[in-house]
């Protein structure tokens, strides 16, 4: 139990105390002398009443000096505290109070089976419950500050308690030093003189930048620091706790096909070092595959599952480890798409008996090596007759190599066909009349037609090349060198490229080599030579395979999509919008859907906002009247940020050190936690002693006759 | 002026009938303020001899002066005139307020040799308003030795502190009370009290029987005191004690606080009066009545005086008393 006042500033008053002493010690130096005949009577009842006389002496000495201390202590409003509140609680006089709830994903740490975050609210009403109704108090649930308006202090304790209640636990990092920044922006609007910020955290290492000074107030006599009470809501117990960080997936050739290999981090703070630990990669329908590991105390351990999936297409699925007081951290999302086949149809535009002379050769060798080197990719190879009775809905990829011009019933289709996300890829030669095809396809060529060049000397070769693309981003090193070591006799002229087209490459004389442009979900690939050595040596260099099957992947979107787009908790993230798109929705992990329509799809993309949780966000797409269906690869994964999974607590001196001064009490007030009693006033009790003690002096006072006759 | 009661019994002095603590005595000259015999007016007198004179004519006036000059003033009592009785002996002014005649009876007793006794220690001299105690017992004792030279009587006068420090021999002359007056003069308060070595002194100088008058304020340290005066009063003396106070010393009236200094020793006490006031009352009304119950079994006459008394009324009171005791014995 404790004693706290709130006008502390009558306790000077208790001076008064010394008062009666004083005017005790004086009196018996000013005794007036008085020669008196009779002094034996006076020495008798002197010696009669003695004790009766300095019992009663004593007796109006302490009630005078109790009257003149009760009564200042009475005035200056003092409050019982119970024993758990007493470091925390120190008030003085009317102020204006803001009570930070640590909000962050550490806060759904379990002790002894209850969130962290439901005994900082608890906590919090208790704070709320201690304070007197001149008390002003806002209640700030927060985690790292606050981007919009802050809220004001009110009067009305049972609104505070209510915002307690509604209060909830995020998924973010903390960051309490903005917290308390915020609240002292909140405190210092208030007009109330004496300024207090209650800070109810677990205390994380993490959640504190000691490096940023206390913040501080501007007033009229100067800069002014608010009084700030952390408040453990663990109570001083340690946090330990395990998760999974820094997860990634890549293609493993070594498997085959659709293998992969799930490289992740096992991170731990606090506790005893863990063996066995179960962690397994899993879809929403299945455990994948499944190791164990030794996690040792306040280390790391890096550890790799692989796995081959049997179907391509994108799979949604987390890498998790055994659960403990954090759960949210033991797993990571991930959202994949794992390789499809590609339906790649092969137009062979210039059928030879002698099959090294034709194009479908060259690319059939490029993209089926052969046994020891499978490939996902599914072709049919037709002449120009079979173009035009061909479905192209059955297809990812259209590859017209050679072909003099595209037969007009597929000339409509073939538009259609990459507007709706199919790949076509276009290579010059002999036979190819750039005229036909400026006609029939010049809306989706990446550049006008011209005519064929020869080569000066008979040698070009590649020049300006596009490293950075997907498509040659494979070659490094030596690779590059023997890229561009392949030679040209021949290659075909274009007009400048159309708005929106690369060049990924070009010959010496700068004329473009190869150039790719998007048209609607598709993109169109030109390749200005031959893929057969009618006009070049490529076809028969060692890295035209590669270059072969990255094209032929990206013009199919099989290599972009294995790239895994993480955001953070809180980052908003941009979704593209197709042309012919009514209404974007997006699915979090769990919770109602999110729409996008009308005005908001005008831009041609939409911004989301609301990852306000870990997990993976589907995107679907409505288009007219249809059922809205799943955008390929418009998957995202949110996730939280690690650094608050490490639950290392900060040292309570270094934290003292930082913001003393702004602490009344120091270190053990810093960290007092709030227990259960709430505040009482004690002031009626001290001025019911101070008139009972009145009453006292007053008939001790009273001449002896008289106080015999009342009592 | 006070008609509304009548005298109780015989021994009743008509002058001391209605409201005496207010008039001061039937017998006194009345005025709208002080009594003319009140201490604080006799005391701005000059001579002792002239406020001694004032006080017994005074108090003769009062009494209608006895024209039995040579008798000795034992006054006895008032008795209910009946047939044979001399009217020259009727108390007229007695007859004014009750209509009722009474008749004054002397003892006539010739040959009395009185001594007055003054204790003049240095408590005497204490006074908390007004006259001191030994200016008041000089008074009050020159009066009574002025009353009974007029009576023809033998006056001796002893003035004492720690002994007797002035002696008188009681003669009758005429010139005797000039002598008399001047030793009581002379008197000042000085040195301690020691009554019953004053006594044996004045044992030893008067053999033969004779009216003691004790002046003083009993505060004396000596516990034999009271001894000493009953082996005074078994040799036949007849003795009259003025327990002379002032009346601070009964009532205590002091609030503040006080350093209480004796008189006649280095004893002294600071405190606040207010705090023993009422015990202090209790010791001095408790010596008081032991003292007075202690002499009244010794058959000694015993008068508390207070210094702010009326001269007159206690001399009338002293007359009527002894005239009553005198009837009594």
């Amino acid at each position: 139990m404790s004693l706290s006042f709130m006008h502390p500033a009558f306790l000077w008053g208790m001076l008064l105390g010394t008062v009666p002493i004083i005017i005790h010690l004086i009196n018996r130096r000013r005794h007036r002398k008085h020669e008196f005949a009779a002094i034996a009577f006076v020495l008798r009842s002197k010696v009669r009443q003695a004790r009766k006389l300095r019992l009663r002496r004593l007796l109006l000495l302490i009630c005078r000096t109790l009257l003149c201390l009760l009564v200042p202590l009475a005035l200056a409003r003092p409050h019982f505290h119970s024993t758990a509140t007493e470091a925390a609680v120190t008030d003085t006089g009317p102020a204006a109070v803001a009570v930070v709830l640590d909000t962050s994903l550490s806060m759904r740490y379990e002790l002894d089976g209850q969130a962290l975050f439901e005994q900082a609210q608890r906590q919090a009403r208790e704070i709320i419950s201690s304070l007197s109704a001149e008390d002003a108090v806002a209640i700030l649930p927060c985690s790292n500050g606050f981007d919009g308006p802050l809220p004001g202090t009110t009067y009305e304790l049972a609104e505070a308690r209510r915002q307690v209640r509604a209060a909830t636990p995020t998924y973010e990092r903390a960051d309490m030093m903005e917290c308390i920044s915020a609240a002292t922006r909140v405190v210092a609007d208030s007009p109330l003189p004496d300024k207090r910020i209650y800070v109810i955290t677990d205390l994380t290492e993490s959640a504190w930048r000691l490096d940023s000074p206390p913040p501080t107030i501007a007033t009229d006599d100067g800069e002014m620091q608010p009084e700030i009470i952390v408040v453990d809501s663990t109570g001083g117990r340690e946090l330990p706790n395990r998760w999974v960080d820094e997860l990634s997936v890549e293609p493993a050739m070594a498997l085959g096909p659709r293998g992969y290999s799930f490289n992740f981090i096992v991170r731990s703070s606090g506790g005893a070092s863990a063996e066995g630990i179960s962690a397994m990669v899993r879809t929403d329908d299945s455990a994948l595959v499944r190791g164990f590991l030794d996690v040792p105390k306040n280390g790391t351990i890096h550890r790799t599952l692989s796995h081959q999936f049997k179907e391509g297409g994108e799979v949604i699925g987390s890498v998790e480890i055994d659960g403990d007081a954090l759960q949210v951290d033991d797993s990571y999302p991930f959202v994949m798409q794992v390789q499809r086949d590609v339906r790649a149809l092969v137009v062979d535009g210039n059928p030879s008996v002698n099959r090294f002379e034709e194009e479908v050769f060259f690319i059939e060798r490029a993209l089926f090596p052969g046994r020891g080197a499978p490939s996902t990719i599914r072709s049919r190879i037709v002449d120009t007759d079979g173009l035009a009775r061909a479905d192209l809905e059955a297809y990812d990829l259209l590859l017209l190599l050679n072909v003099r011009e595209v037969p007009s019933a597929a000339a409509a289709d073939i538009p259609v066909f990459v507007e709706r996300g199919g790949g076509l890829f276009i290579s010059a030669g002999p036979n190819l009349d750039p005229d036909a095809y400026n006609r029939t396809l010049g809306n989706l060529l990446p550049a006008t037609l011209h005519i064929p060049k020869e080569a000066d000397g008979g040698q070009a070769a590649f020049s300006a090349v596009d490293w950075d693309h997907p498509v040659f981003s494979i070659f490094v090193g030596e690779g590059r060198e023997g890229f561009v070591s392949a030679r040209f006799s021949r290659y075909l002229l274009t007009r400048p490229p159309r708005e929106g087209t690369e060049v990924l490459a070009t010959f010496d004389d700068g004329a473009p080599a190869l150039l790719l442009r998007p048209h609607g979900q598709g993109r169109v690939a030109l390749y200005t030579s031959t893929v057969s050595r009618a006009w070049s040596d490529f076809p028969i260099r060692s890295s035209f395979l590669p270059t072969v099957q990255q094209l032929a992947g990206y013009l199919s979107r099989s290599l972009e999509e294995r790239v895994d787009e993480r955001l953070l908790v809180g980052q908003s993230h941009t979704i593209p919008v197709p042309p012919e798109a009514e209404e974007i929705l997006v699915m979090p992990p769990d919770g109602p859907p999110v729409g996008f329509k009308g005005e908001a799809l005008a831009n041609g993309e939409v911004v989301f906002s609301g990852t306000d949780r870990p997990g993976v966000y589907k995107v679907k797409t409505r288009m007219g009247r249809q059922e809205p269906v799943k955008s390929r690869g418009s998957s995202f994964v949110v996730v939280t940020d690690r650094r608050e999974s490490d639950t290392s607590r900060l040292d309570p001196s270094e934290l003292a050190s930082h913001l003393r001064g702004s602490i009344a009490g120091g270190e053990e007030a810093l960290l007092g936690g709030v227990g259960t009693g709430a505040r009482r006033p004690a002031w009626s009790w001290f001025l019911l002693l101070a008139v009972l003690v009145f009453a006292l002096e007053g008939w001790l006072c009273m001449p002896s006759g008289k106080r015999k006759a009342r009592s | 002026m006070a008609r509304e009661s009548e005298p109780k019994s015989k021994a009743t002095e008509p002058g001391n009938t209605g409201s005496s603590k207010d008039n001061g005595g039937a017998a006194t000259t009345e005025s709208r303020g002080l009594s003319l015999l009140h201490p604080d007016v006799v005391a701005r007198i000059g001579p002792l001899h002239l406020k001694a004179r004032q006080v017994v004519e005074g108090v003769l006036s009062g009494l209608h002066r006895s024209p039995h000059h040579g008798q000795s003033i034992e006054f006895s009592e008032h008795k209910e005139y009946s047939q044979g009785d001399e009217i020259r002996h009727i108390d007229w002014k007695a007859y004014g307020k009750f209509d009722k005649y009474y008749v004054k009876q002397f003892e006539h007793e010739t040959n009395l040799r009185g001594w007055i006794v003054v204790d003049a220690s240095n408590s005497m001299a204490y006074s908390n308003d007004g006259v001191t105690k030994l200016e008041y017992a000089k008074v009050l004792a020159a009066s009574l030795a002025y009353l009974m030279t007029q009576q023809g009587d033998a006056v001796g006068v002893l003035v004492y502190g720690s002994g007797a420090r002035a002696y008188l021999p009681a003669r009758a002359s005429g010139g005797h009370l000039h002598e008399v007056l001047k030793t009581l003069d002379d008197a000042t308060a000085a040195e301690g009290t020691d009554l019953g070595t004053t006594l044996d002194f004045l044992a030893e100088r008067s053999p033969r029987r004779a009216m003691v008058l004790l002046l003083t304020d009993l505060l004396d340290p000596e516990e034999a005191t009271l001894a000493h005066l009953r082996r005074l009063r078994a040799r036949k003396h007849d003795i009259s004690v003025f327990h002379v106070m002032d009346r601070a010393e009964l009532d205590f009236p002091f609030e503040d606080p006080t350093l209480f200094v004796g008189m006649e020793d280095e004893r002294q006490l600071p405190i606040h009066p207010l705090e023993i006031r009422e015990s202090y009352i209790e010791e001095v009304e408790a010596f008081i009545e032991s003292t007075q119950r202690a002499l009244t079994e010794a058959d000694i006459d015993y008068r508390h005086t207070l210094t702010d008394t009326p001269y007159d009324k206690v001399l009338i009171d002293f007359i009527g008393r002894r005239g009553h005791l005198r009837s009594n014995t």
